[in-house]
């Protein structure tokens, strides 16, 4: 039947197709690393018992229709993915870690080399499996394709600019942009630039380590602190303008501020995760013990299997509980949410002999 | 450190809700990891960065338009 249906898309689809060739159903189904993202993204939708049919070679002519549906959101994200590809240089990399020292050490140990390798070959499976991740990384890459590498510069020495022309008080314009709550940020910073400052004394008394030992130290609240004591080292380098990137940079008190940012719309806290909620659905040996007694408990005659037959059934079991983990944490975008997703696997190697 | 270790430790991590330390963790001993995960958890690092750089981003340029308005 799919072969029937393929013949019949290739006459009608290819001829016409003004973007050019485009892979048929058949051919994304050929290419095992497509087939396996064309049955992620069934599975994001939902669709597993038509992933069933499909790997059973049980279509309907309905199902062949709905898979071609599918298919040319497929390939709609490949493209787009393909786009982000092109895009991905050693120079955009380094762009983001201008305000992540985490990103910097994770490439200093990788090089700089296979990272961009990395992240390429894992573009494809982030569309798919977290397609609201895929995006921001979309938007972002067109962003940075659209105004080159001085677009950041510009934008902070714009902040630097027109702080000075408005005789804004740098102190206080950081306090305002760490605000959690957006609201509260808008707010915070109109009052900031409401106030005015002599802005020039004071950032002068505000980049002077001195300063802040002998004066301010009782009076600045914990978030400057905070902010003073992870960048002492980036303030002497990069002068007037670091001194706001040297803000933004990653820290507890600016991942606060950050993480309400992406959150953005509050519909979409439910698929922010945290590392505190995440950890409570982390699978641990004991609970993986229990279930497996309870497997175990159901196989007819397990004491008279053969250790092969036995290997069989737990790898089965482990299948099965990582189907079930992956399917709890497929609609889930987090950081965290991704880690723990991947350390499944790791899990499993370490628990698979302890299964008696 | 073995794969049962590094496990392990790290759960010790999220047992105590420390997550900076946890990341920490994951910093320092990536290559111990074996290879897909070490993969995943370096790709991870970059999936987030580009999340925290638009949402500054996005904080920068609201700030601008605000001093610019006022």
């Amino acid at each position: 039947m799919l072969e029937r249906f393929e013949k019949a898309l290739h006459s009608q689809e290819n001829p016409t197709n003004e973007k050019g060739y485009e892979p048929s159903l058949k051919e994304v189904l050929k290419k095992k690393e497509d087939s396996d993202l064309f049955g992620e993204l069934l599975k994001r939708e939902g669709k597993i018992n038509l992933a069933t049919r499909l790997a059973k070679g049980e279509l309907t002519e309905s199902d062949i229709e709905e898979l071609d549906e599918y298919r040319t959101d497929f390939m709609g994200s490949m493209d787009r993915v393909k786009t982000v590809k092109e895009s991905i240089s050693k120079e955009l990399i380094h762009a983001y870690t201008r305000h992540n020292s985490d990103l910097q050490k994770v490439i200093s140990l990788v090089g700089v080399d296979e990272y961009e390798s990395i992240v390429k070959d894992k573009l494809a499976r982030l569309s798919i499996t977290a397609p609201d991740d895929f995006e921001a990384l979309y938007r972002s890459v067109e962003s940075k394709n659209d105004y080159k590498d001085g677009y950041y510069k510009n934008l902070d020495e714009r902040v630097v600019a027109l702080c000075k022309e408005k005789k804004i008080n740098p102190e206080e314009y950081f306090k305002a942009i760490l605000v959690e709550d957006p609201d509260e940020r808008e707010e915070a910073l109109r009052t900031v630039v409401r106030k005015g400052y002599s802005w020039f004394g004071k950032a002068t008394d505000w980049l002077s380590k001195g300063a802040y030992s002998r004066d301010d130290r009782d009076t600045l609240t914990d978030t400057s602190r905070y902010i003073f004591s992870a960048n002492d080292d980036m303030r002497d380098a990069q002068g007037e303008v670091g001194y706001f990137l040297a803000a933004l940079t990653s820290n507890e008190v600016i991942r606060n501020a950050v993480s309400k940012e992406i959150i953005g719309d509050p519909a979409n806290k439910e698929v922010f995760e945290g590392f505190s909620t995440i950890k409570n659905e982390q699978p641990t040996k004991e609970k993986v013990q229990l279930d497996w007694n309870s497997y175990k408990a159901q196989v007819k005659d397990w004491a008279d299997l053969t250790p092969d037959d036995q290997d069989m059934h737990r790898e089965s079991f482990l299948d099965t509980q990582k189907e079930l983990y992956e399917k709890q944490q497929s609609k889930k975008t987090s950081f965290w949410s991704s880690i723990f997703g991947s350390f499944f696997d790791l899990f499993a190697t370490i628990n698979k002999d302890s299964l008696k | 450190m073995t794969h049962e270790e590094l496990y392990t430790t790290f759960m010790d991590f999220v047992e105590k809700n420390d997550e900076i330390g946890a990341r920490q963790f994951l910093i320092d001993h990536l290559n111990d990891f074996p290879e897909e995960i070490r993969k995943q958890i370096a790709f991870e690092f970059f999936v987030d960065a580009v999340k925290k750089d638009e949402a500054i981003e996005s904080i920068q340029k609201r700030a601008l338009e605000i001093i610019t308005q006022e």
